[in-house]
């Protein structure tokens, strides 16, 4: 019999739990570590932040669905790791904080055979100072966010429509961000609901990020297939930004939020201010604060983890110029190297670096996005991670499948604005996500597989995939036909 | 410069034409491209999936 603890229950964890259900006997125990009750399909928070869905539409009981499974669920928070067990117990184990009403802050120990860190993101809005909900900025990060941020949408189109311009900023909140995607979605959503609501000619919209150019998506940017020619994203993205009156701040890096002020530095050097009514700014992202102790109690958190908090896996992390960077830096399989027993999936495994050329400002400021690791790529490792560990429990002597993102593609549809006749979506895809220009000389992307288009089919696409996935999430009959 | 004038973005960025601006909602232009659309990110996605290793893993 062996035992899985899988910590966390988004996109990564709750993909590689349900097929670790599905794939092993009865006789083995999946356990799943989340501090929250509620699964949530984050894509759609863009919806809810723009008060087009609620946060009922976008979520639902974890613990149910786990029941019916036969996966056993703790609400808890992983705190420490010990992969060599301790004095008292020889067995590895996680010791986790409880998050339940009933129980919150008491601490126990789950005993592992393998474990799958599936984390991902904790949101640090105390990079910059006054960036956050909780201070002078709103967010969409978590459906909660979202719906505090519709309700600030909702009150400036309330002064639109009594008169009063708007200032409106979106974007990064600090020069190391990822999730521009995100940004971008929401900047088109926010457009599409003021004219929606007749106050567009009240409005300013300001879209400020740390990209060095709109469309390069902490991806380096992307040349697309339209219409028989190759158009760099850059091209593509302004476009939709000056067709929409939307402009924009690039290679950004927001150094202070006071309210309805932000202070920004940019790639020259210079600085600037926006002043605004709303901002809706994502804030970078740190792994989660987890501190692994060896068999004597030794603080070895450095030996699993970067200092970014990221798990360190089969990656190639030496230092190296982005000219010397490959597609084979990147991991195949997700196993830590130290512990064959441990693996890491979706955001919180550490990148070996940026995907986007490394830019800073003349006194130093980093301002560059750090690399996107989305919803398909996420499901995606969680599958192989899953497949890996499944194999290794029936015998195998190492992982089994590998997904690297050097290999591996990603879609995207961006949202500009929810209606079923009228909304429209960019719809991206690139393959590779990590060029590999030994294989795709010039761009290295194969052009067959990326391209780019917008239109009401590209909206019908990301409202479909909102049901698929909630569908495939409740793992109702047939979930697993549903790819990630 | 990083930062632009609303001026400096229209000059610099490739704006649609009003064909291209009907085709996005034109309803069977764009039910053929939902068939279009799917079948491209299909092939992506398939492409994308986890394969398994060569048999002596590392
Ligand atoms: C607004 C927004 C829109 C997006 N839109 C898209 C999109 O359109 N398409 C796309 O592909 N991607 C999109 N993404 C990205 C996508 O949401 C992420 O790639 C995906 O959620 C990553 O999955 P994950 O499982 O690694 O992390 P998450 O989904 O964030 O899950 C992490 C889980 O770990 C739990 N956790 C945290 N700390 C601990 C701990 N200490 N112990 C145990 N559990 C813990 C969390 O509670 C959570 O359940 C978007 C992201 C945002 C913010």
């Amino acid at each position: 019999m062996a035992k899985i603890v899988v910590l966390g229950a988004g996109i990564a964890g709750h993909t590689a739990a349900l097929i670790l259900r599905r794939r092993l006997a009865k006789e083995h125990r999946v356990t799943v570590v989340s501090p929250n009750r509620l699964w949530n399909w984050i894509p759609s928070n863009i919806w809810v932040g723009v008060g087009e869905m609620t946060p009922e539409e976008v979520t639902f009981e974890l613990a149910p669905v786990y029941k019916r499974l036969g996966i056993e669920f703790r609400r808890a928070k992983a705190v420490e790791l010990h992969p060599e067990g301790s004095a008292a117990s020889p067995k590895p184990f996680v010791v986790v904080e409880s998050t339940a009403e009933e129980s919150r802050g008491e601490r126990t120990e789950e005993v592992y055979d393998y474990l799958i860190n599936a984390t991902g993101p904790s949101l640090n809005f105390g990079a910059t100072p006054g960036l956050g909900p909780d201070a002078n900025t709103v967010s969409v990060c978590t459906f909660s966010h979202a719906a505090h941020a519709a309700k600030a949408l909702a009150a400036a189109i309330a002064r639109m429509r009594e008169g009063k311009p708007q200032t409106l900023l979106v974007g990064t909140g600090h020069g190391g961000c990822t999730c521009e995607g995100a940004a971008f979605e929401y900047v088109f959503n926010l457009e599409f609901e003021l004219r929606r609501a007749g106050v567009r000619d009240k409005a300013r919209v300001i879209f400020l990020t740390n990209e060095a150019e709109i469309g390069d998506f902490g991806v380096d940017g992307m040349r697309v297939q339209w219409r028989g020619y190759s158009v760099p994203s850059k091209v593509f993205a302004e476009s939709l930004f000056s067709e929409r009156g939307v402009e924009w701040i690039t290679g950004a890096h927001v150094e202070a939020v006071e309210p309805g002020r932000a202070r920004y530095m940019t790639l020259d050097g210079a600085k600037g201010e926006v002043a605004f009514d709303f901002a809706m700014l994502l804030p970078p992202f740190l792994g989660a604060d987890i501190r692994a102790f060896d068999r004597a109690g030794a603080d070895i958190t450095s030996e699993l983890f970067l200092p970014n908090r990221f798990m360190k896996v089969d990656a190639d992390y030496s230092p190296k110029p982005y000219e010397q960077w490959k597609a084979s830096d990147w991991p195949r399989t997700y196993q830590t190297p130290k512990y064959p027993n441990i693996f890491a999936a979706g955001i919180a495994f550490a990148p070996p670096h940026p995907i986007s050329k490394p830019r800073q400002a003349p006194d130093g400021t980093k301002i560059s996005p750090a690399p996107p690791r989305t919803g398909m790529p996420s499901g995606i490792i969680a599958r192989a991670v899953a497949q890996s560990v499944a194999d290794m429990i029936e015998g195998a002597p190492g992982p089994t499948h590998e997904a690297s993102l050097a290999e591996m593609g990603a879609a995207c549809v961006a949202s500009a604005g929810k209606s079923f006749w009228r909304g429209t979506a960019a719809s991206m895809t690139m393959y590779p996500v990590v060029p590999d220009y030994d294989k795709f000389p010039g761009e290295g992307r194969d052009p067959d597989y990326t391209f780019g288009e917008i239109g009401t089919a590209g909206h019908w696409i990301k409202h479909i995939l909102h049901f698929m996935f909630l569908y495939k999430a409740k793992a109702l009959p047939g979930w697993w036909l549903i790819p990630e | 410069m990083s930062s632009k004038t609303p001026t400096d973005h229209a000059r610099g960025s490739m704006t649609p034409s009003p064909r291209a601006l009907f085709a996005r909602t034109f309803l069977p232009f764009q039910l053929w491209h939902f068939v279009w659309i799917n079948w491209r990110m299909i092939r992506m996605i398939a492409l994308s999936h986890p394969r398994r290793r060569a048999p002596s893993p590392r």
